[in-house]
């Protein structure tokens, strides 16, 4: 009965907050990377591959050259072969995910964690010959989530994957779990980006809004954009935090737009984004919201090369529906994908190279959704517990090393170093960008803008 | 102006959404009283069956057990079969819900319609979770998309053709209504069942009727809607909110009137997004105007017109939940509060965090005592009281007010807002009044508590712990979850709560709450000032819920709406009614199944919750509002009064008189 009391109690909130974070469907073929923008999160989409680490912050270190060589065969930075001697006392990691929720239900990214467990126990040695043991708390709503965050706070694990978790604002999530450190997962909401016990490999939707920002203006010398947005707390905290400060500072007229959540009829929104003589309209809403948005910017005639989506735009679901309707128009991208021939070739053979570890190693889950991210999130861990070794894991070390400025990640991203505390967004790590723009096969042309750290342009 | 007028136009497609849905709300309500809150699950799921049937060609069974799908036609069906097939689909669903559901509660308390619907809602949503999983679906236009110029504005046409249909089946129902025997014998019915019987009608067969024509109207409407309004297992739900906003404008008798007031309220909707873009409108009303406005009209409409919103006149007197007369109240409070102590003591974190939510829950529960059990008047809204006080307390304690002013002063704010909900509630009551005060749920949430100028940019307010002369009472410290000096807290209001609301009901004050609760005209005549017991019941039950407010408040640490939304309120509701809406011990089993109650969570150490739970929950929902009806502290109430009489023999008959006790309701 329980699951009732919280579906009911999560639908509205879900409606509401979630919808706009939890946005496409479930299938699709990106490739493993921790790179998922907060508002692309629940998406196939978002977590795209990422190439080596060419762009990634330019702190050069031994670790960041050992990682970046580490980075041309897509493997991570352990140096063990082999199972791990399951007689050693196993690295406990938490994994708080959220599941069975008519709102969203990602059991996928659970099943890729896990996959990527036995992985790494099996062939990879562990952590310094320790196994991994994954200790698993799934929740449906606040209730769950609290009794969930309480388990694991003093469950005597290393740190937590807070997976995908629409509850971090709803109780004191991060004080729950006080000394535990969260590492890896999805950051969603605005208490995600500075909490000092996070870090994430990625940098939300916080790091997508700024590098679009920034790239519009780069690239299109924008004057004046109209933006559609939905009306939750992580829409507005990522576009007050990442996207307003730099068109102030380019001094960009803009036009904010608000879709509510359940939008039941999308047309006043973009006719007034039709009428407003935006030099781009970017769409900020869930992938829920794309496709009426796309019909509908058809109907009032905005050129498709005006539109800017958020890669929850780009589900099949939604290309299959409406994609003739988007060639032309600019999509974000946290990475490339192997949908992408013109993707560095490195690139590409790093992300086949994970995707066939799948079938592997989370036969259950979907080749799509957030499988790769749950993947690769624990690859990242691994390769991050294992430069510093066993008998290190304590929550202080795991910060500071994270903290140190050093360019890490490579098995599937750009690499993430958490340097953005000075700007209030201590707990998002990686930044990378790309924005390209839909041929009419539906398949992507090379960015001229190369690739756009969204975090480092807030800086 | 053009631009004015631009807005007004583009606005037609939400009217004709919220019209079409209105249609159907009256078409089930006048066939058999019934607000249906699942009819907007109805709308999905046909959608979901025509979509499927469209994308894949497969027909899905509703049914968890049988097969789960058979093709149809392999490269997907024509529209015209994926349509049929969705019609007939939804008309089996309406006829099951009626003979299964609501014919069976034909003569059960409102509320008990109410928990049913909700039951219902839960259902299909988790059925359709099961059979087409929760991703978004992007479905096809069925209606010529393309934009055409109206008076100089470009419109998409399929909205206008969505419109148009609402209109025609709007006409076409009202004829059907005014000039067909099936109409006119519903209409009978609907306002004089007896005089219907007596005609030779069945208004079971009538009800009927109505609501394989409800669903019917849903199916039509869900699936012209998909393509505007897009589909998920969640899309369609809030849509009920607008559409019986309009229903009621309609009187709940008039599709016409509906149909217009939808197509307004969507007009006047898109218009204010025009509104809100000028220089004067201030920032702190951007958020939730919108939403509100559902609200503003309801109450509009209720002032102007309320004393001539219809009441069926069922044939069947209802039946009012046991008000149960509560005995041996010190030594029950001192038992209960060791068993509490003891639990307290040997639990351990986890079921700590339990049994504090199941005291929370229960005080709000005893809110929902008062107002619905004692009173009979049904508020949606009670989690909304508890937010405003935990809201208000968040803001005092963050200024350093102390504890407990500032909880106190939280729960005083929340009285002073459910006696302003509460006062529409002196012009009408039954349905109208649950859909105000879900209407005005609504709008409160979103005026106030997504409100970025009262919440911030976070959307959550951090919530100070508590001390108490040096004592600190917080919740937690560190690791140390659950503090056991916060279950002292939390118990002691709990057993304070549930003595104020024993000694109201054996007070004066609880008898006339039950007199008003079940004749106001008789209970005027007996001298009871009905108004003023209305409000006070509004204020002591929004008081109730604004104390297990803070107290939720203090206990997850923040204060957010997703806490305090109006599905935790019909949540809640549906708990206290199972429980038993008109006793203490009622809201206390309340607590102890609401979400994060101790059976739950003794529940959950030894069940892994899974797939299915969402589908048990719902229909554990409408068993027990269909099987028993009072809820289980009712039930058992009712029983052991039976057996009392049983050995002791018929009371001897005395004049009615309000200094009397009374066992139970009339």
């Amino acid at each position: 009965m329980s699951r009732l009391v919280i579906k009911l109690a999560g639908l509205l909130a879900a409606l509401v907050l979630v919808a706009a974070a939890c946005g496409s469907d479930g299938e699709g073929d990106a490739a493993p990377t921790d790179e998922a923008p907060a508002e692309d999160a629940p998406t196939e989409d978002a977590p795209a591959e990422e190439a080596p680490a060419e762009d990634a912050p330019a702190e050069e270190a031994p670790a960041e050259e050992e990682a970046e060589e580490e980075a041309e065969d897509g493997t991570s930075a352990d140096t063990s072969t082999g199972p791990a001697d399951p007689d050693l006392e196993p690295v406990r990691i938490g994994l708080l995910n959220q599941e069975n929720d008519p709102v969203g239900s990602f059991p996928e990214a659970r099943q890729g964690a896990e996959g990527a467990v036995d992985y790494i126990n099996a062939e990879r040695g562990g952590i310094d010959g320790h196994p991994i043991e994954l200790v698993v708390c799934t929740q449906a709503g606040v209730e769950e989530a609290q009794a969930c965050t309480q388990e694991l706070a003093t469950a005597d694990v290393v740190s937590v994957i807070n997976m995908v978790n629409i509850w971090t604002f709803a109780f004191d999530f991060y004080g729950t779990l006080g000394d535990t450190p969260v590492v890896g997962g999805l950051p969603l909401f605005a208490t995600d980006y500075d909490a000092p016990n996070a870090r994430y490999f990625n940098g939300g939707s916080v790091s997508v809004y700024a590098a679009m920002a920034r790239w519009s203006v780069e690239e299109h010398d924008v004057k004046k954009v109209a933006v559609l947005e939905n009306s939750n707390p992580a829409a507005t905290a990522a576009t007050e935090i990442g996207l307003l400060p730099i068109y102030e500072q380019f001094d960009v007229e803009v036009l904010r737009i608000t879709v509510p959540q359940p939008a039941t009829d999308v047309a006043p929104q973009v006719s007034e984004a039709a009428d407003a003589d935006a030099d781009l309209v970017l769409v900020l809403t869930s992938g829920f919201e794309c496709p009426l948005i796309t019909t509908a910017a058809a109907q009032f005639g905005i050129p498709a090369e005006k539109m800017v989506y958020s890669a929850t735009c780009t589900g099949e679901d939604v290309l299959d529906q409406v994609g003739e309707q988007m060639v032309g128009s600019y999509v974000h991208r946290g990475g490339y994908t192997d949908d992408d021939p013109w993707a560095p070739a490195e690139a590409r053979e790093a992300i086949e190279r994970n995707l066939d570890l799948l079938p592997t190693w989370a036969p259950d889950a979907p080749e799509g959704g957030l499988t790769p991210l749950g993947f690769v999130t624990v690859l990242d861990i691994e390769a991050l517990y294992d430069e510093i070794g066993f008998d290190g894991l304590d929550a202080d070390t795991i910060l500071a090393i994270m903290d140190d400025g050093t360019t890490r990640g490579i098995v599937g991203s750009f690499g993430w170093a958490c340097v953005y505390g000075d700007i209030g967004l201590q707990s998002v790590c990686g930044g990378e960008n790309l924005f390209v723009q839909l041929l009419p096969d539906l398949t992507t042309v090379e960015p001229t803008g190369g690739l756009v750290n969204g975090l480092t342009l807030l800086e | 102006m053009d631009v004015y007028l631009q807005f007004l136009l583009l606005g037609v497609g939400a009217g004709a959404v919220y019209a079409g849905t209105g249609l159907g709300l009256v078409l089930a309500y006048q066939g058999s009283g019934v607000i249906n809150f699942a009819h907007g699950g109805m709308m999905m799921y046909s959608a979901y069956v025509y979509d499927e049937l469209r994308d894949t060609g497969d027909y899905v069974f509703p049914i968890i057990g049988l097969p789960a799908r058979v093709n149809v036609a392999a490269e997907g069906t024509s529209l015209p079969v994926a349509m049929a097939l969705a019609l007939l689909t939804s008309a089996a669903l309406g006829l099951a819900v009626h003979l299964l559901v609501f014919r069976p509660l034909r003569s059960a308390p409102l509320l008990a319609k109410v928990v049913a619907s909700v039951g219902i809602m839960i259902t299909i949503q988790a059925i359709v979770v099961l059979r087409f999983g929760a991703q978004n679906e992007t479905v096809a236009a069925i209606l010529p998309n393309d934009s055409v110029d109206v008076l100089g504005t470009r419109i998409p046409q399929d909205r206008l053709w969505l419109a148009l249909t609402v209109a025609v089946t709007a006409v076409a129902l009202e004829a059907v209504y005014r000039l067909t025997r099936f109409g006119l014998a519903t209409r009978a019915a609907a306002s004089h069942e007896k005089g219907a019987i007596l005609l030779g009608y069945s208004p079971s067969l009538l009800a009927a009727g109505n609501w394989v024509l409800a669903s019917l109207v849903a199916a039509v409407f869900g699936i012209l809607t998909a393509p505007i309004s897009g589909l998920t297992p969640i899309t369609y739900t809030l849509l009920v909110v607008p559409a019986l906003a309009v229903a009621l404008v309609g009187r709940l008798q008039s599709f016409l009137v509906t149909a217009a007031a939808g197509l307004a309220l969507g007009m006047f909707q898109s218009e204010l997004l025009k509104i809100q873009s000028w220089s004067w409108f201030p920032d702190w009303a951007q958020t939730g105007v919108r939403e509100g406005l559902p609200f503003l009209v309801i109450i509009a409409v209720l002032f102007v017109g309320g004393r001539a919103l219809p009441s069926r006149d069922a044939i069947v007197v209802e039946r009012h939940p046991f008000a149960v007369l509560p005995r041996h109240v010190t030594p029950t409070a001192i038992a209960l509060s060791s068993v509490g102590l003891v639990l307290l003591v040997t639990f351990d974190s986890g079921l700590r965090l339990n049994l504090y939510y199941t005291m929370t829950a229960a005080i709000i529960a005893l809110s929902i005592v008062v107002l619905t059990g004692y009173v009979g008047q049904v508020s949606l809204a009670q989690a909304v009281f508890a937010g405003m006080a935990g809201f208000v307390l968040a803001k005092l304690a963050a200024n350093s007010v102390p504890f407990p002013i500032a909880p106190l002063l939280g729960a005083a704010a929340a009285t002073v807002l459910g006696v302003i909900v509460g006062v529409p509630a002196l012009r009408i009551r039954g349905a109208q009044l649950a859909v105000v005060t879900l209407a005005a749920g609504v709008a409160i949430e979103a005026f106030v508590f997504k409100n970025a100028s009262f919440v911030g940019a976070t959307g959550a307010l951090r919530v100070e712990e508590p001390t108490l002369f040096g004592l600190e009472l917080a919740a937690s410290r560190g690791t140390d979850f659950n503090r056991w000096e916060f279950g002292l807290l939390v118990m002691a209001m709990t057993v304070i709560s549930c003595l104020l609301v024993v000694n109201l009901r054996r007070s004066s004050t609880g008898r006339r709450f039950l007199a008003v609760r079940a004749n106001e005209r008789a209970a005027a005549a007996a001298g009871v000032d009905v108004a003023r017991t209305k409000l006070l019941a509004f204020g002591l039950s929004s008081f109730l819920a604004g104390l297990g407010g803070a107290l939720l408040a203090y206990l997850r640490g923040v204060v957010s709406s997703d806490s305090f939304g109006i599905f935790v309120s019909l949540t809640l509701v549906a708990f206290a009614y199972l429980g038993g809406i008109a006793s203490v011990a009622g809201a206390v089993v309340a607590g102890l199944i609401a979400p994060g109650g101790l059976v739950i969570g003794l529940i959950d150490k030894v069940v892994e919750g899974g797939k299915y739970s969402t589908l048990v929950g719902g229909l554990t929902l409408i068993l027990t509002a269909v099987l028993n009806p009072d809820g289980v502290v009712g039930k058992i109430s009712r029983d052991l009064h039976a057996g009392r009489r049983k050995v002791s023999g018929p009371e001897p008959a005395r004049p009615a008189t309000l200094a009397a006790p009374t066992g139970e309701g009339s």
